[in-house]
């Protein structure tokens, strides 16, 4: 057997009265083993469902390595075996002979050897892969904690405050209760829905939505109407042919999925504005998400095809500065740089009008509706700083609207560093705490879909990776979104919320907890519970919701259940009277009981709910 | 919902022919969210039942939902071909909606690509929405067209082998199946591997897949911003994954270019492979560019050691020495073996110690013989090597014996060779064990500090040594003036040395000299490692 360095090991096991488990004690060889475990909250010495786990990489007691070489390329996951899961740098292995107890998670490809699989014992389990997992923890096995949950372990904590991105189009006859709840349980507190399918009423669709809200709500989930001008909808863009934006060619601007409109004419804004507005007013929005208000595209002004905005509005202003037409960028200027210069400057320029504009038509809306939360998803321009040129995106000109206006700034990584790995977030978060003193205002938008780049192991991001870039995300940012609820593959829901826990500590002696973080969150700890000595409401009989700080939780009696919040808890209180809870939320809060959901206002309050009612 | 679909599973596999449990997993797993699952039953469904056109319309639908725009768009050319009433309705409309977004967006696309010819990825977009209206010479010649704009964009071959295998070229679709599978991408290469025809591939194939790698050479060579361009920018941004690809491409294409070869070294060597960096710095020291050769030359020697698998060492120290009035000659030929991961590396070695004939000269001094023998050497640790070997000798009667030492050298400041002249300090010790004079154990330490000026270097000396058995030529300190230089118009590696000494024995029992003495040294050594 390879030698083991052991981690971290146990506290006193003395605390054996339920529902207090072990604490679990790791056995690993050096690597990124901790960093695995800690993308799902999980840390040597805290409670993690169980009390010994040993790591073994390649031979050991009872797995024997055979003369046969294999080189490994590509593996098959048997929970996703269409997955392609391609080794980056193959690696040549012998092939393992495992014990008869083992279960194989995952073969290599062309040969059927088993290289990660796993076996328990009581309350111990020995996790086995062929290979060390590399040194992110994520370039060869992406399924490791979903494998470590197979054999017994579970996140002690779990996050609630997760945001995601919905379009109805890809959910249309699923159940939404079964949505919802599994959304939830994700760590979802908000979902943002793709609003354009909604644009024009309709009496089907907009009974969908309504629906859509309604469950939402009862599962103590926020609605934002997601808005991605300069898209409109699919019908406007037919009906208005006249208003279409045009691409650096003169075509209309149809870009992948996007139909794009030209805001800059007077007629089409005005149209557009009241558009937005009756869509805010036929629902019971939570918020608003204005996504990704500027110009297109990725490649720049290399490829005029793709570039935006060259309509009419734009030329005749643009040449009214610069005295030329910018069309001639790509014809008799295209060899000098100069001219190019000035109209990405200029085009910047018009993004950033245009986005305080269009923050100003939702201000007004808001002024209509108290409790409409406001978001602007802005991509990323600080850690790849091509953008302001490829997009017309300039960060830096954006957030100073956070003084004028309240909302939220959605940083969205842009597609060219999805693949730099999950320190990025950490990196981006710096970047823009340097921008504004509102930093609680900060979000940062992941994005779960297949990348161009060519990265590895899989083309989109999963298992050990996702994790790690959601734990990250959640440390850096007040507030992590995901794009999108239906990219995230069914593996990864179940883990979800306990890598948005983001830095819990958890430790346990003599059947007490000690948790402590800088934001709250769910603990797991079945029935009721003391919190601080006092009998404490926020509890379901799996977890324990407790606020920021340090706690000390221990058995309680049973009180009046608060069993789901949507809102960040400040404190909370169970009294022979009854039960309150001081909760802050930036929009409408939602409070869950046996009796049914509450709608709470936005702000800092303290709600309660009177013995009577239990 | 989840146990319902768990037990029509279960039910399925014992019979899997089940088309209305099929039918009711499909729709559990509609509801339950689970889309490509779903999808996947009802395609299942509309195969087995070639009349039930509403699982027909349902795949096709959720094919739609799921990205499958061209399995999409042909299941609902069946049914508006071939179902019934509603469904063929319904099918004519679908199928106008997807067919109709394909058109326009290929009539969108077939302008760009004729106002800017020169844009791969125009042409990749155009390609696509043609395969995918099953307009498959027309994607074949987008594909082929991007490819040769972007041949770095490797995956352009799996398009064109698919297009290509559909439109019944068979001979064309290998050879881009094999030449996408030589590709340094893994995931193209394996994607190639999964969908190649078994067996050898026959001449014709390969001479046409090594096409591809021309057109590539072609276009790196014309100037194309691609591979080189972007392993550069790869490699100064520090994304080392991708500078590999991109010189290995660029390498591939022009495989006489030295500063792709260089690249080569230095980003395996930075990703930590130093056998591969081993072999690009090789190639890249006969570059006919000299600063390349020399970079790649001193990149090349200091990994030899530990990549070659012999590594032959020599030196030689003929010297002179007022005290013992005697030439001394001593040398050695050593080669190393490389050992992989072990942490020491095995020799063989032949020494030769002799002198002019001084009648006292103590026999360590000059043991008058060759000496054979074979021993380890660990790897350098803190500039630290212990050593140990065995062996026999010729010349004269001691027969076999075991030797064992540590040594340790360490220069500061300006050494000789620096490019600026200044101070240095330079500290050479070691402990050595001999079995043959009565397993003596002898330490010794010379230090050296002193100012260097190019290729020569002044200073002062100071040495110490003692042993266990307290021999009189063991134990002594002394210190003087010493002077080193490589001398004009002669190798590197060939050095001069002059010591005067003034130096004192502290143990003098059989010592046939006075304990105090003055020792002038002249020596030449010359080293040689290979």
């Amino acid at each position: 057997m390879r030698l083991l360095t052991s981690l971290l090991f146990l506290c006193s096991c003395s605390a054996a009265v339920l529902p207090v488990e072990r604490p679990l004690i790791l056995e690993a060889p050096a690597g990124a083993w901790t960093d695995i475990l800690a993308s799902i909250g999980v840390r040597p010495g805290s409670p993690a469902g169980l009390h010994r786990l040993q790591i073994l990489v390649g031979a050991g007691d009872e797995v024997v390595a055979t003369p046969e070489k294999i080189t490994v390329r590509r593996i098959i996951d048997a929970r996703r075996p269409g997955l392609e899961i391609y080794w980056d740098q193959p690696v040549e292995i012998a092939r393992f002979e495992l014990p008869p107890q083992a279960t194989v998670f995952a073969n290599e490809r062309w040969t059927g050897a088993p290289v990660l699989a796993g076996w328990k014992d009581g309350d111990s389990a020995v996790l086995w892969t062929a290979t060390d997992p590399g040194p992110k923890g994520f370039e060869r096995y992406p399924y490791l904690p979903q494998a470590l949950a197979d054999l017994g372990i579970q996140p002690p904590a779990r996050g609630t405050h997760l945001w995601a991105f919905f379009d109805s189009s890809y959910r249309l006859r699923t159940d939404m209760d079964v949505m919802a709840r599994r959304w939830r349980t994700a760590g979802i507190a908000a979902i943002h829905v793709a609003a354009w399918h909604y644009w024009e009423s309709d009496a089907q669709r907009d009974d969908y939505l309504k629906r859509l809200i309604e469950t939402c709500h009862r599962h103590a989930i926020l609605v934002y109407a997601w808005i991605e001008l300069p898209h409109v909808s699919e019908q406007f863009w037919h009906d208005h042919p006249q208003w279409r934006e045009k691409t650096g060619l003169l075509g209309d601007a149809h870009l992948d999925w996007r139909k794009l409109m030209n805001l800059q004419n007077a007629d089409c804004a005005r149209t557009v504005r009241t558009g937005v507005e009756s869509l805010a007013g036929r629902f019971d929005w939570d918020g608003i998400n204005l996504g990704e208000l500027y110009f297109e595209s990725l490649e720049g002004y290399s490829n005029p095809a793709r570039f935006t905005p060259f309509n009419d509005d734009v030329r005749r202003e643009f040449q009214a500065r610069a005295g030329f037409d910018p069309v001639e960028l790509f014809s008799t200027r295209a060899n000098d740089a100069a001219p190019m210069r000035k109209f990405l400057n200029f085009r910047a320029e018009l993004a950033r009008r245009m986005q305080e504009e269009w923050l100003d038509v939702l201000s007004a809306i808001r002024r209509q509706s108290p409790g409409l939360d406001l978001v602007l998803t802005h991509i990323d321009d600080r850690f790849d700083t091509q953008i302001r040129d490829l997009l017309g995106a300039d960060a830096s000109k954006v957030l100073p609207l956070l003084d004028k206006h309240d909302f939220t700034f959605l940083v969205e990584d842009p597609a060219t560093v999805w693949h730099l790995g999950p320190q990025r977030y950490p990196e981006i978060a710096k970047r823009y705490a340097a921008l504004t003193p509102k930093r609680d205002r900060l979000a940062i938008d992941i994005n779960i879909v297949e990348r161009y780049q060519d990265v590895y192991p899989t083309k989109q991001q999963t298992g050990v990776e996702l994790f790690q870039l959601v734990n990250l995300a959640t440390r850096a940012f007040e507030r992590v979104a995901l794009y999108f609820e239906n990219s995230i593959l069914a593996p990864d829901v179940p883990l979800l919320a306990a890598a948005a826990a983001g830095p819990a500590k958890i430790i346990q002696r003599d059947g007490v907890l000690t948790v402590e973080s800088d934001r709250d969150f769910l603990v797991a700890w079945k029935g009721p519970a003391l919190v601080d000595g006092k009998p404490w409401p926020c509890y379901d009989g799996q977890f324990v919701r407790v606020p920021a700080g340090t706690h000390r939780i221990e058995k309680g009696p049973e009180v009046f259940q608060i069993l789901d919040l949507n809102g960040t808890l400040i404190g909370a209180e169970a009294t022979d009277e009854g039960v309150s809870i001081e909760y802050e939320s930036r929009g409408r809060a939602i409070v869950r009981t046996r009796e049914g959901i509450r709608m709470l206002p936005a702000g800092r309050h303290r709600i309660h709910f009177a013995a009577a009612t239990s | 919902m989840e146990q319902a679909a768990s037990k029509f599973n279960e039910g399925l596999r014992e019979r899997p022919d089940h088309p209305s449990a099929r039918k009711d997993l499909a729709y559990t797993l509609l509801r339950l969210g689970e889309t490509e699952a779903a999808r996947d039953q009802f395609g299942l469904v509309a195969k087995s039942d070639s009349a039930d056109w509403a699982s027909a319309l349902e795949y096709g639908f959720l094919c739609h939902e799921t990205q499958q725009r061209a399995e999409a768009r042909r299941m609902f050319d069946h049914v508006r071909s071939n179902g019934d009433g509603e469904a063929r309705a319904t099918a004519e409309k679908a199928f106008l909606s997807v067919d109709g977004q394909l058109e326009s967006g290929i009539k969108q696309w077939l302008e760009a690509a004729r106002k800017r010819p020169e844009a791969d990825s125009v042409h990749e977009e155009l390609a696509r929405l043609a395969e995918e209206r099953d307009e498959l010479e027309l994607a074949e010649t987008h594909y082929a067209e991007a490819f040769r704009l972007k041949p770095t964009k490797r995956h352009f071959l799996l398009n064109l082998a698919s297009v290509r295998e559909r439109l019944g070229k068979a001979l064309e679709a290998n050879a881009a199946w094999l030449a996408a599978s030589r590709s340094p991408d893994v995931r193209t290469s394996e994607r190639a591997r999964e969908r190649m025809p078994a067996g050898e591939p026959s001449p014709e194939v390969v001479r046409m897949a090594e096409r591809y790698a021309m057109v590539r050479t072609a276009a790196v060579r014309k100037g194309d911003l691609s591979a080189i361009d972007m392993a550069d920018r790869s490699f100064q941004l520090g994304y080392l994954q991708d500078a590999l690809r991109y010189y290995e491409v660029a390498q591939e294409a022009d495989p006489a270019n030295a500063h792709a070869q260089l690249r080569l070294g230095w980003t395996n060597n930075l990703l930590g492979d130093d056998r591969a960096a081993y072999r690009w710095f090789a190639q890249a020291r006969t570059a006919p560019d000299k600063a390349i050769a020399k970079e790649a030359s001193k990149a090349w020697r200091n990994l030899r050691e530990t990549q070659a698998a012999l590594r032959p060492t020599l030196w030689i120290l003929p010297m002179y020495s007022t005290r013992w009035q005697s030439a001394f000659a001593y040398g050695q030929v050593k080669v190393e073996f490389r050992a992989g991961r072990l942490p020491f590396k095995p020799y063989l070695s032949l020494r030769f110690a002799g002198d002019t004939g001084a009648p006292q000269t103590p026999l360590p001094l000059s043991e008058r013989s060759i000496t054979p023998a074979a021993g380890v050497v660990t790897k350098p640790w803190r500039r630290m090597s212990l050593w140990a070997e065995a062996g026999g000798n010729i010349g004269n009667t001691q027969g076999p014996d075991a030797r064992a030492g540590l040594t340790h050298a360490k220069g500061f400041g300006h050494l000789l060779g620096s490019e600026t002249p200044g101070s240095f300090f330079l500290t050479e010790s070691g402990v050595n064990y001999a079995s043959r004079f009565g397993n003596n154990v002898m330490f010794g330490s010379q230090n050296r500090v002193g100012y260097t000026l190019g290729r020569i270097q002044a200073g002062w000396l100071f040495g110490a040594s003692t042993d266990t058995q307290h021999e009189y030529w063991a134990n002594f300190i002394e210190f003087g003036p010493s002077l080193r230089a490589r001398l004009p118009r002669l190798p590197d590696n060939l050095l001069l040395s002059v010591e005067l000494v003034r130096g004192r024995n502290f143990f003098n029992t059989s010592n046939p000299r006075k304990a105090d003495y003055w020792d002038l040294r002249l020596g030449l050594l010359y080293a040689l490692t290979y």
